[in-house]
């Protein structure tokens, strides 16, 4: 008879079909092939049901497995018994190994990258006016950036929405955006219209609530005194 | 104080603002529940509203006085009149121009530097003799007018708009020839009982949010005989009254309110859903109800096993049930659980939302058996069905038998 | 006529294949004998769309053009024996004797050798019933021994007799935390290697992210593989649909590609969903082209557990289904643009496409969907999903750097050092998707984030 069982190990959770004719000896082997562990290092332990807390040892390799006590849905828990195993080293994503990296001397010279395809398309920064456009907006940025403080009031300049007004939360470099090529500025908008909380994957440059938060070129930005529109301003709405 | 309570004001855009007026500013809909001065708006009139979904400033007093009630907290605020930006209120046949007809074509949308492409959705554009499916969610629609003709409308979803009027909802679909599915979620209708009686072939109809008094309710019962699927989920009820227990329908929803006994439906009631209440206690229903196959009791009070025992007795055919999320499963596994109640339920075919396979129900009795619950009437008649089988896997059954002498 | 092939690849691939033919059977009015369901006097879907994925046999019954294929019998004897045996024609469900003991190197070296002559066979008899076959649409796990190591035999094969004919996979991607098997990352890097240049687009589902939405969304306690391959194939359907029903974008297998992939490697789109939900809820909650489209970004709707915020998009459709009116979704794609970043890459030619099937989705009978009048499917080709890459190449290495294994593959007549090519071409498709980096927009133009 064919049954499905839940196999589990330190590494591995899967679902199974076995046959209850099979004899233990021949389960371990099949074993091994999902959890990795050799048949002789396998100590196999039954939970008939998923309630189970009690469970019964698989030790004899001779036996069938329908002497056991074996419904659909059991459980059977395959430990590794040597003290030194491969696995226990598996077990520990963040121990230290080997790990692969390409270096960019060798992921250069290869035909069918991405990278190589840009540069022979004079795609993104390969393309020959990027450089002068970048060098040009850092510039530009950085200058305008001179002239905006953190805390004063300001609006957006050719916002995509309808005007958008705030206070200048922050004035400076973000890795997390373009690995501190650019000048830019967080904002706390007067009205959720932003896209976090001062965050940028996880590092904050500034606290305000979830989606009050945005970082904009100083380019996008006019400093002044540019009063709250939000018609529920405090005022409006008590 | 000093207030003087006006019942019609004329707002900045020279439209009445009225008392229990259904308004949508800025989108979000609310309840004109006050009309009159504040002393910290001298030269403006304040409107109070009740808000339907997004918090308020307060529960409807100012400085301490009450000017108007609120069913859910901090849902009042006062606004100035003079900065109400009121949503303009629309006939049904002018959001279904603005929505379905020729003029909302594309027009041109970017994302950075990319133009975003739509394709494909001009076909339905302008073709109200062909619509069979009408979605105005949201669009201010506070009259149902029969100016544009919809004679293959099957489903029609008026959800979270300014109707305020159930006979106006009624007459209109009278027009409506093909009509199945109607969904009202969210729209407030005045407590007015209506008369005429329904002749088109309306089997749907969705009443969420709507809190619903006795005489809509009345008139649900009384106009729309041909309905076999109700929902009246998050109303605020405590009880379900006659008029609903009664109606002929296949399927009742009542989740998310606050009913605490479990009601008396009607013997055609095939699904029942009840999740999200407050019921703690089954025992109380003295009928037992054949035709129910689907009963949803997530997240209610239940605390006892006797419950569960009680179902079987109300609901002998039940093959479908949920009831995870109570406090009878606090403190136990999930499986654990579940082998109870299948082992209690012999009718179940479904737990949980996942199927009972025949091993699984094999499982699950045998376990059972195994927790000696000798005293309970379903223990002889598992013992019954296990005593008799000789398949191998009946050998810890047999085994405890033995044990136990 | 333009018809498309499925062919379903090992346990998962056939288990998740009975799931969307299911769905697929219901959504045409097929019943599970293959005729038409009473009342009907043709198929839903209009010929064109429906004959892609049927045909129509002389004594009035539908045959779906699938193929499945599993080394050993187990699970292809469950449709043999199950519900829809009589849909299928024997001939249509292939199985060996001995399985791939989740080994990439015995699917395809040794066991998966034995069997594929057969299987080209029975796929060349099947394409030669076609008027115009487009191309095929695989189903597999990368984790598995059949899937793995047969499936990315049958794509080199098939590249090699049908050359140019569209060859699209869902292929289900190892959860994050669980392994089914200890050699799942071996497998995983090994096919995708392979099947890196004979795979035009393909869509990878991760059954810890489908499990997650099972629990949370649907509130079903203890999910079912059965659970997860209905919702599988909800989304299979939804992609699908446009190329079944009368619909706008992806008429053709090949859009995907033009579509969806500007370079030939970074193929991997990934798949966001809306709505998933229990009637309850689905009925409370107004299920709004905005708030689905909105869902259809959130991290909790990816069937591949990655954080969609985190990436760069180089293309992305979004693909609706029923109800929706230009409006609605001219709307709903404003306010996503204003409350999330949605970073466009400038200098890639592919962009971003919108489409709809006016086929509303279809939920089985007493299912745990609740029926829903529209659904949303994104399919965006995003850096986000490198996570995925740099997830599996990780655990490769830690296996690796003890050559812990290797020996399982060696013995099944693999050399060596083909995990070594293996794993540089998946650094250099971690690269690639770097490549993408911070010059994607013109610099001149303002920015948000």
């Amino acid at each position: 008879m064919d049954i499905t069982v839940n196999v589990t190990s330190s590494l591995t959770n899967s679902q199974r079909r076995i046959s209850t004719n099979w004899t233990v000896a021949h389960l371990k082997q099949r074993l091994e092939q999902i959890t990795g562990i050799p048949p002789q290092s396998q100590e196999l332990l039954l939970y008939p049901l998923p309630t189970s807390s009690e469970s019964v040892s698989i030790d004899k390799d001779d036996s069938l497995l329908s002497g056991y006590e074996l419904p659909e849905g059991a459980r059977i828990q395959v430990n590794d018994t040597r003290p030194d195993s491969e696995l226990r080293a598996l077990e520990d994503e963040g121990r230290p190994h080997e790990e692969y990296v390409m270096d960019d001397e060798e992921y250069d010279k290869r035909t069918d990258t991405l990278r190589h395809w840009k540069r022979v398309n004079q795609l993104g920064k390969y393309d020959p006016s990027y450089t002068g456009k970048l060098n040009k907006s850092v510039q530009l940025n950085s200058s305008i950036a001179q002239n905006l403080t953190v805390g004063s009031r300001f609006r957006t300049v050719n916002d995509t929405h309808d005007e958008r007004r705030g206070i200048i939360r922050f004035i400076g470099k973000v890795p997390e955006i373009d690995q501190g090529l650019q000048t830019w500025c967080g904002v706390e908008f007067d009205e959720p219209l932003g896209k976090n909380d001062g965050s940028i994957k996880g590092v904050y440059y500034f606290n305000c609530n979830p989606g009050y938060g945005s970082f904009l070129k100083p380019q996008q930005i006019e400093q002044g005194d540019f009063p709250e529109l939000d018609p529920f301003g405090s005022d409006d709405e008590i | 104080m000093d207030s003087t309570v006006e019942s019609t004001v004329e707002s900045t855009m020279g439209r009445d603002i009225h008392l229990n007026q259904r308004l949508s500013i800025k989108g979000e809909l609310c309840t004109v529940k006050y009309l009159g001065s504040l002393p910290c708006w001298p030269d403006d009139t304040a409107v109070g509203v009740e808000w339907d979904e997004r918090a308020g400033k307060n529960d409807g007093e100012y400085n301490g006085d009450k000017l108007f009630d609120v069913t859910r907290r901090q849902s009042g605020s006062f606004l100035k009149l003079s900065k109400c930006r009121v949503d303009e209120k629309r006939l049904l046949s002018t959001a279904l121009m603005y929505q379905y007809g020729d003029s909302a074509n594309v027009e041109e949308m970017k994302i950075g530097k990319k133009r975003v492409e739509i394709v494909g959705f001009d076909k339905l554009q302008s073709q109200f003799d062909v619509l069979r499916v009408v979605s105005l969610a949201r669009m201010c629609v506070y009259e149902l007018d029969s100016a544009i003709q919809l004679p293959k409308l099957e489903s029609l979803d008026l959800s979270f708009n300014l109707l305020q009027s159930f006979t106006n909802v009624l007459s209109f679909i009278e027009c409506l020839p093909s009509i199945q599915k109607l969904n009202l979620t969210g729209n407030r209708f005045d407590d007015k009982p209506c008369e005429a009686m329904c002749t088109v072939p309306l089997v749907s109809l969705n009443m969420t949010m709507t809190y619903p008094g006795d005489g809509i309710l009345k008139s649900v019962h009384r106009c729309l005989p041909t309905l076999e699927e109700l929902v009246l989920c998050d109303n605020a009820m405590t009880s379900v009254n006659d008029e609903i227990g009664q109606m002929p329908l296949r399927s009742l929803d009542l989740s998310m309110n606050r009913i605490t006994q479990i009601p008396s439906v009607s013997h055609t009631v095939k699904s029942l859903n009840l999740s999200f209440n407050e019921i703690e206690t089954l025992t109380t229903l003295l009928t037992v109800h054949h035709s129910l196959q689907a009963l949803d009791l997530r997240h209610n009070y239940i605390s006892h096993w006797d419950e569960i025992d009680s179902i079987t007795t109300h609901y002998p055919r039940l093959t479908r049930l949920r009831i995870n999320n109570n406090p009878l499963f606090a403190s136990i596994p999930i499986e654990e659980a579940e082998f109870e109640i299948i082992s209690r339920i012999s009718s179940l075919e479904r737990i949980n939302g996942h199927d009972i396979t025949e091993k699984e129900r094999e499982n699950a009795e045998l376990w059972w058996l195994s927790q000696w619950h000798t005293s309970h009437p379903k223990w002889k008649e598992l013992c019954a069905k296990y005593i008799t089988a000789t398949k191998p896997s009946n050998l810890r059954y047999r085994q405890a038998v033995t044990h136990f002498g | 006529m333009r018809e498309v092939i499925s062919v379903n690849v090992g346990q998962a691939g056939c288990q998740i294949g009975n799931s969307c033919w299911e769905l697929y059977s219901l959504e045409h009015g097929i019943q599970p004998d293959g005729y038409l369901k009473e009342g009907l006097t043709r198929p839903k879907g209009g010929e064109e769309g429906f004959s892609t994925f049927f045909s129509e046999t002389g004594s009035g019954k539908y045959v779906p053009r699938a193929l499945y294929v599993d080394l050993e019998p187990n699970v292809v004897d469950e449709v043999r024996t199950g519900k829809y045996k009589d849909l299928f024609h024997p001939e249509q469900l292939i199985t060996g004797k001995e399985d791939a003991a989740n080994n990439y190197a015995r699917g395809h070296y040794t066991v998966g050798r034995d069997l594929l002559d057969d299987v080209l066979e029975r796929i060349r008899r099947m394409a030669d019933q076609c008027d115009g076959l487009q191309g095929f649409l695989f189903t597999h796990s990368l984790g598995g021994g059949t899937g793995s190591g047969f499936g990315s035999l049958l794509l080199e094969q098939l590249s090699l007799e049908y050359g140019k004919k569209a060859k699209l996979e869902f292929a289900v991607y190892p959860g994050p935390q669980m392994s089914t098997s200890v050699v799942e990352p071996y497998n995983t890097v090994l096919t995708t290697h392979t099947t890196l240049e004979h795979a035009d687009c393909t869509f990878m589902v991760d059954n810890e992210a489908i499990y997650d939405i099972c629990r949370r969304n649907l509130d079903i306690s203890r999910p079912s593989f059965s659970s997860l391959n209905s919702l599988i194939a909800q989304v299979v359907s939804s992609v699908t649909a446009s190329l079944r029903f009368d619909g706008s974008l992806n008429v053709d297998l090949n859009e995907f590609q033009t579509n969806l992939v500007p370079f030939p490697r970074i193929h991997f789109p990934l798949v966001g969903y809306a709505p998933v939900v229990s009637s309850a809820r689905a009925i409370h909650e107004s299920n709004s082209v905005a708030e689905i489209t909105n869902a259809c970004f959130e991290p909790g709707n990816q069937m591949v557990k990655c954080d969609p915020r985190a990436g760069k998009y180089m293309a992305t459709c979004l693909l609706y289904r029923g109800d929706a009116v230009t409006r609605d979704v001219q709307n709903a794609v404003s306010q996503v643009k204003a409350k999330k970043t949605v970073q466009l890459v400038d200098w890639i030619p592919t962009g971003f496409k919108i489409g709809i099937c006016y086929q509303p989705p279809t939920v089985p009978p007493e299912s745990d969907f609740a029926a829903v009048s529209r659904a949303v499917c994104m399919l965006s080709n995003t850096t986000a999903i490198a996570e995925a890459w740099r997830r599996i190449d990780k655990k490769f290495d830690l296996m690796y750097s003890k050559r812990a294994f290797v020996h399982w593959y060696v013995g099944e007549g693999m050399e060596e050092g083909e995990f070594t090519e293996a794993r540089e071409d998946l650094a250099a498709l971690e690269r690639d998707y770097e490549e993408v980096g911070f010059d994607s927009n013109d610099p001149e133009e303002g920015e948000e984030y």
